[in-house]
């Protein structure tokens, strides 16, 4: 066999741009590094101010206790949580703490502030820290239930395909769920009582009616006659819903098509 | 020196010292980092306090992107 040369394909720098303009993870974090930019110019305004010397910019705001201008900081911690997860926030965190310890060791002339700056840090950081875990457990939300879905798809396809017709009755004679085949022997689910759509009924079937039995844990089988001369077997065991309703599952076979099958098989060995 | 400062040095420490954890770990994890070599960028996250971690954040922005299982694309 004829080894084959790998070669990487090259993307020039152009097209890698714009890979990368058009990726979700791209602007999630251009959208923190704005926010990480303007709250730190916000925090240093009066600096900024000071330092540049535009006097009609000189509000009090700017000069007074700057707890309240670090408590911008709670956007990005609190948006990292969110979007990015636990790591990125202890990130971002530790970021927080480097942009706003200048001021606390340096400029701040009020009481203690390197311990008010820990002491919103930890909190900032505690609240950035569930968001992270809200969004986890959304996301492990989401993949359950789409792995549920699936799986729910997979059974409904796998029962539709049987030859015998599954019906599932409730503990109010109500239909939950039936299979192609029944339809295709009984007809579309118009009504949805039992006795109504199998015996067309206005009331359950009194003495004939297993249900009660089966919904008290027995396993029933009988034989269910149609008016035109069709003839079913049915077995019907309990079965526990999703919603931890007990119910009856009942399989329905066509005695006619299997023992047409049997005649034609013993024919066939004859 | 006194207490406060002594405060002072061990909250950095501690700040230090968790940002290189969590971005040598990255590293450690990572197949290519910019530059080619990794040597040179552990140094400066170790030595280089803060700027070090920084700037390699700034190099890796995908470090933020670590359980972000999206879209995450870790080669670059």
């Amino acid at each position: 066999m004829a080894d084959i040369e790998y070669k990487p394909r090259k993307i020039n720098s152009g097209k890698a741009l714009s890979i990368a303009i058009r990726s979700k993870d791209f602007w999630r974090l251009y959208i923190l590094a704005v926010l990480m930019v303007f709250c730190s110019i916000f925090y240093y305004f009066g600096e900024i101010v000071d330092l540049v010397g535009w006097q009609g910019s000189r509000w009090d705001f700017f000069y007074g206790i700057h707890d309240i201008h670090r408590l911008l900081f709670l956007i990005p911690i609190i948006y990292t949580g969110y979007v990015f997860g636990t790591r990125a926030t202890v990130l971002v965190t530790i970021i927080v703490v480097g942009i706003c310890i200048p001021r606390a060791l340096f400029i701040s002339p009020f009481a203690h502030p390197l311990l008010r700056l820990l002491v919103f840090i930890l909190i900032a950081g505690a609240l950035g820290y569930l968001a992270a875990l809200v969004r986890t457990r959304m996301k492990r939300r989401g993949y359950l239930e789409s792995m549920m879905r699936r799986e729910i798809g997979r059974l409904s396809a796998l029962s539709d395909r049987m030859e015998e017709g599954i019906i599932l009755i409730g503990p109010d004679y109500r239909i939950r769920y039936s299979n192609s085949s029944m339809r295709l022997y009984f007809g579309e689910v118009t009504s949805p009582y039992c006795y109504q759509y199998l015996r067309g009924l206005d009331e359950p079937c009194g003495e004939v009616c297993k249900l009660s039995e089966v919904l008290a844990g027995a396993v029933r089988r009988w034989r269910h006659e149609l008016p035109d001369g069709g003839v079913f077997e049915v077995l019907a065991s309990p079965y526990i819903d999703a919603d931890g309703a007990v119910c009856q599952y009942a399989t329905f076979r066509d005695t006619m098509v299997h023992e047409e099958r049997g005649k034609r098989a013993s024919e066939q060995q004859d | 020196m006194d207490l406060e400062w002594i405060l002072q040095l061990v909250l950095f420490g501690i700040l230090h010292w968790m940002l290189a954890v969590l971005l040598l770990q990255d590293m450690a994890s990572r197949d290519r980092v910019l530059g080619g070599r990794k040597a040179p960028w552990v140094l400066a996250i170790a030595l280089v306090t803060f700027l070090g971690s920084l700037l390699y954040m700034l190099c890796h922005p995908q470090v933020f992107l670590e359980d972000n299982d999206d879209d995450n694309d870790r080669s670059h």
